[in-house]
């Protein structure tokens, strides 16, 4: 850790404190090599300077570590710690050393004599594939001279599959990894027997190696690669975060001892509490302060995660609502009295749209039509929202443009330009946000368990309504398409549907005409002009949008139209906005909601779950705190008598309370910061680095993340002041301890 | 009473100290009183479990009696509340303990130093004195030591450096060199007389030493928490302040020689 041990009997000499420094750097250089994307050793084209580089550097360390491991191996036994660990050092490092050398000259081979009996027994024969000059032998370490062909940017993957077969060269990889990664461990355990000054000197290079490293992903390093894969891209950003917390972490260690000498001098109360927690020697925390504060930290760290996923998922709920749904909403409401009874279809929303417009805050208005109606197509039936929407407009309220998966939302007013996409059918296509899941048209698909199976519906039932609706099966014209009117569907709905873009489908809607049977409803025939994905499934199974028009011609509603739907410049002046305008005179007769208050219901439960949830772990933070309760009256015990001959010397009961309630503090304090701290670098590397969520199940690809700096605070705020309450018990015991009883024994 | 003229320092009126335990009283000083003057060296003897220990702790406010009442310069401290007695004992009080009780974090000087750190005075000017009072002590050289790493002699040591600080008129030490070989024992004794001489402070003293309890101006015996016999009746209290000097002049080289 620090400087404070003193030095431990020099009984070897440097040199060999130079071994261990060799085995940790090789090992740390090595882990950096294959998670760190833009090393020089995965360039895509090694250049001669970079393969000299390697080879003179791997020359120059077995000229230099083969006599040391020599001499390590004559001398090691009289050295401090012994046979052991030194003979290790030789046995493990020599081999290293073979196998690796063994490893390249193959490699060597393989390039110049690709098809050598040797490369052949030391692939199994089949890792040699001869191409040209080019030779795709893989190196599981990722070494330099099989990349002459292209460098494998995964060496973690090239491992997995080098590892496939038992052959000799895998072997001989196995033993240059597995001994390098035993020799890292025999340093890491000398780690204490090395000079406090050495030891000081490694800390300065890794800390200035990492402020450097961060300021070079800082200032955009890791995105100036190219040619690298998406996994070791991933892998790169997540490091900055991981380093950054690291930074901060040394920063705060580097820091301490000044901060807290500042710190003691303001009172003897804050001095003496300060040395409660830290080290006689090092300053550093003993044990007590350590288990408190990590008690602190666990807990702040759950509730800060558990928050942002919460919070995550929240968002991306609200996001993928307000996708397909207008921030406000005005209704008409009828101009005969009984306010907000019924709702009225809208004549006037020309006027309703233009005078939308003029409110602060409003970005976007447009008017829609909107029903449910029935559809079918030639296997299945549904029942659907249809949304009459004029596309250009209404896609600058809700962003269904840019939800289109396939087809074009403008095909809704140029229905003649309805074409059939060119996906094979049975194919899969790659959606956005990366999931890859059957097409529409795969009816096997088996990604698709939560769609409505076709066949679970009694075909009797679809019979007798298509009899009932008088359905006829539409012939799917040979040539070019029947020009009909376009609707877009969601994704969900095509598939249980059965649809794709260009197919056709009929829409009935209950207000039909009186005909000898009764009422009759109306057919219309459509071609699906393209299919949306939401990410919601409401609106992915439910909703459809065909032309203004032709729904007002279906709902029997021309020249009114259900809604006007609005969009504001930001999500939190909705309400702002709904309230302005319903208390607008020139909206009267009119109902204004908005997107909160149309689903009060769902958000009003979101965040009675978040409450319950924070309650929960709030109970997780009070288990904590009952873990520095007990810590503290451990200490309290312990430093009994030191509160009689303080209170010998002069302080008073308050003092004494006050001591004990600031190492609470404290403990609470560093263990919030750091505790939320590592909520939110963890929460940031799986945001960067994308932990997947089964996209069936939970309708998300990915964990979703979300900070507010507001709960944030609170988790820090929960975390002090139940360390504080644990605190008080044994603070109040104590000051209120007889100073006799501590004075009298000793 | 017979010297109206002179207030003594610190006075104990019928201070009794009783004990409940299991239902019984256990009457541990009983209706005890006395008066220590300005510059007396006290030391009180007696078996033990007489009630040294208790009398002490009475005296210097870290126990309240049950009955009797403690003045100190005419003032009545049964009359202080908890802040008040804290004040009192910070400026007008030093301790030296049998179990040496310095802070194990913090280094000699700072435990020195921790007196004026609680009255508020962070100043300077109490570093160098701190410094200085080991220096008397004989101790500059262990300053920045902690207490784990000094021996029990120059623990006491750094101990009465620590009681003297804020340089009390009064010095209460219970058995200092209950733990101390004879050689340490023999230092501390020293350092009481010399400190005695250069600052005309007053100490108490409970010692079982009988080598200290001859050299002290006053010796009060106790037994069974009543104050047997006053050394005062012997000689004479004002008498004796002059005598004093001359005694403890006869004692030095004597003590040299232990020492
Ligand atoms: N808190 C206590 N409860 C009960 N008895 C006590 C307590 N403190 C001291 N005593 C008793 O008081 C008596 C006197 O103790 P003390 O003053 O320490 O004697 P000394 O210092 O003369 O050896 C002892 O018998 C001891 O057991
Ligand atoms: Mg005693």
């Amino acid at each position: 850790m620090g400087t404070d041990v003193p030095p431990v009997a020099p009984v070897r000499p440097r040199w060999a404190d130079a071994v261990i420094l060799a085995s940790l750097a090789h090992a740390l250089f090595w882990v950096l090599a294959w998670t760190l994307p833009w090393m020089p050793l995965s360039l895509g084209e090694v250049s001669w300077f970079w393969k000299g580089l390697w080879a003179a550097s791997a020359t120059g360390s077995l000229l230099v570590m083969v006599p040391a491991l020599l001499l390590a191996w004559k001398h090691g036994s009289r050295w401090k710690h012994g046979t052991g660990l030194w003979r290790g050092f030789s046995v493990l490092g020599l081999l290293h050393y073979v196998s690796m050398f063994l490893c390249f000259g193959t490699a060597w081979v393989a390039w110049s004599f690709p098809s050598s009996p040797w490369i052949q027994w030391m692939t199994g024969g089949n890792g040699a594939a001869t191409g040209g000059s080019g030779v795709s032998l893989q190196l599981p370490f990722g070494s330099s001279p099989q990349s002459v062909t292209g460098f494998e940017s995964d060496p973690m993957m090239a491992l997995g599959e080098s590892f496939g077969g038992a052959t000799p060269l895998n072997l001989l990889a196995a033993v240059t990894v597995g001994t390098a990664v035993l020799m890292a461990l025999l340093g890491l355990l000398q780690w204490r027997t090395l000079r406090p000054g050495t030891r000081w000197a490694v800390w300065l290079g890794l800390d200035v190696g990492a402020l450097t490293g961060l300021g070079f992903m800082l200032s955009g390093g890791p995105t100036a690669l190219n040619g690298s894969s998406r996994s070791t891209e991933a892998t790169g950003l997540a490091w900055a975060p991981a380093l950054g917390f690291w930074v901060l972490v040394r920063l705060i260690l580097r820091a301490a001892p000044g901060v807290l000498r500042w710190m003691e001098r303001r009172s003897f109360r804050v001095k003496v509490a300060l040395r409660h927690l830290t080290a006689r020697k090092s300053r550093f925390l003993t044990v007590i302060g350590w288990l408190s504060i990590l008690a602190v930290v666990l807990s702040s760290c759950a509730l800060a995660i558990t928050l942002s996923v919460m919070g995550g998922f929240r968002m991306d709920l609200k996001q993928k609502m307000l996708g397909n749904h207008p921030h406000v909403l005005v209704q008409a409401t009828g101009t005969n009295g009984t306010q907000g009874a019924g709702l009225v279809p809208m004549g006037q929303w020309a006027r309703v749209v233009r005078q939308s417009r003029d409110v602060q805050g409003v970005v976007a208005a447009t008017a829609f039509v909107q029903g449910k109606v029935m559809v079918t197509s030639a296997t299945n039936l549904a029942g659907v929202e249809l949304y009459g929407i004029d596309a250009a407009e209404f896609s600058s309220v809700v962003r269904l443009d840019e939800q289109m998966e396939s087809g074009d939302l403008a095909w809704l007013d140029a229905p003649e330009r309805i074409q059939a996409p060119r996906v094979p059918s049975g194919g899969t296509v790659v959606l956005r946000g990366g999931i890859t899941r059957g097409s529409p048209g795969d009816a096997e698909s088996p990604t698709h368990p939560k769609a409505v199976d076709p066949k679970a519906v009694d075909p009797r039932t679809v019979d007798r309504a298509k009899k009932d609706l008088g359905f006829k099966p539409a012939e799917r014209p040979k040539g070019s398409l029947e020009v009909l009117p376009g609707i877009v569907i969601g994704r969900e709905l095509a598939f249980s549907l059965r649809l794709h873009v260009g197919d056709e489908l009929q829409i009935v809607t209950p207000r039909g005409t009186l005909g000898p049977q009764g009422m009759m409803p109306t057919r219309s025939t459509f071609r699906v002009a393209g299919v949306f994905y939401s990410g919601m499934y409401e609106y992915d199974m439910k909703n459809a949008y065909v032309q203004r028009e032709e729904a007002a011609r279906l709902m029997r509603m021309v020249g009114t139209v259900s809604a006007v739907g609005l969009r504001v410049s930001s999500l939190e002046q909705a309400p702002h906005v709904a309230q302005v305008m319903a208390r607008d005179a020139r909206f009267a007769g009119h109902r204004v909601r908005d997107w909160q208050g149309q689903n009060r219901n769902l958000f009003g439960a979101l965040a009675l779950e978040r409450l319950a949830m924070f309650v929960v772990l709030a109970l997780g933070v009070v288990v904590a705190g009952f873990c520095v309760f007990a810590t503290l009256t451990l200490m309290v015990e312990e430093k009994g008598n030191q509160v009689g001959v303080l209170r010998a010397m002069g302080s008073s009961r308050r003092d004494i309370l006050q001591i004990f309630l600031l190492e609470g503090l404290g403990v609470g304090v560093l263990g919030s910061l750091l505790g939320v701290g590592l909520g939110v670098g963890l929460c940031m590397v799986v945001q960067r680095a994308g932990l997947p969520l089964n996209p069936e199940v939970y309708y998300i690809d990915s964990f979703p993340i979300h900070f507010e700096p507001l709960e944030l605070t609170m988790v820090a705020l929960v975390s002090v002041l139940t360390t504080l309450v644990a605190t008080m018990v044994p603070a109040h015991i104590a000051s209120t301890r007889s100073p006799v009883d501590a004075v009298r024994y000793g | 009473m017979d010297e109206p003229t002179e207030t003594p320092l610190i006075r104990a009126q019928g201070l009794t100290r009783r004990f409940d335990r299991d239902g019984d009283t256990l009457t541990v000083l009983d209706r005890v009183s006395l008066s220590v003057n300005t510059g007396d060296m006290l030391a009180v003897v007696g078996a033990s479990g007489a009630g040294k220990s208790t009398l002490l702790h009475l005296l210097g406010t870290l126990d309240r009696p049950s009955d009797g009442k403690v003045f100190f310069g005419g003032q009545d401290l049964s009359e202080l509340d908890d802040r008040e007695l804290a004040d009192f004992r910070n400026r007008h009080l030093g301790f030296v303990f049998q179990f040496h009780h310095l802070l194990p974090e913090f280094t000699a000087v700072e435990n020195v130093l921790m007196p004026a750190w609680i009255s508020g005075d962070r100043t300077r000017a109490a570093t160098e004195r701190a410094e200085s009072l080991l220096e008397e002590m004989g101790l500059s050289a262990r300053r920045a030591h902690r207490p784990g790493e000094l021996s029990g002699g120059e623990q006491q040591r750094v101990a009465l450096a620590r009681a003297l600080m804020m340089e009390p008129p009064l010095v209460l030490a219970d058995e200092p060199t209950g733990n101390l070989d004879s050689a340490s024992s023999a230092l501390v004794h020293d350092l009481f007389f010399r400190i005695h001489e250069t600052r005309g402070t007053t100490f108490l003293v409970v010692t079982h030493n009988p080598a200290l309890a001859q050299q002290m101006t006053r010796v009060v015996t106790m037994q069974d928490g009543r104050v047997l016999d006053d050394g005062l009746a012997l000689g004479g209290g004002t008498a004796l302040g002059g005598g004093l000097a001359l005694e403890t002049g006869d004692l030095g080289p004597e003590m040299g020689d232990r020492a």
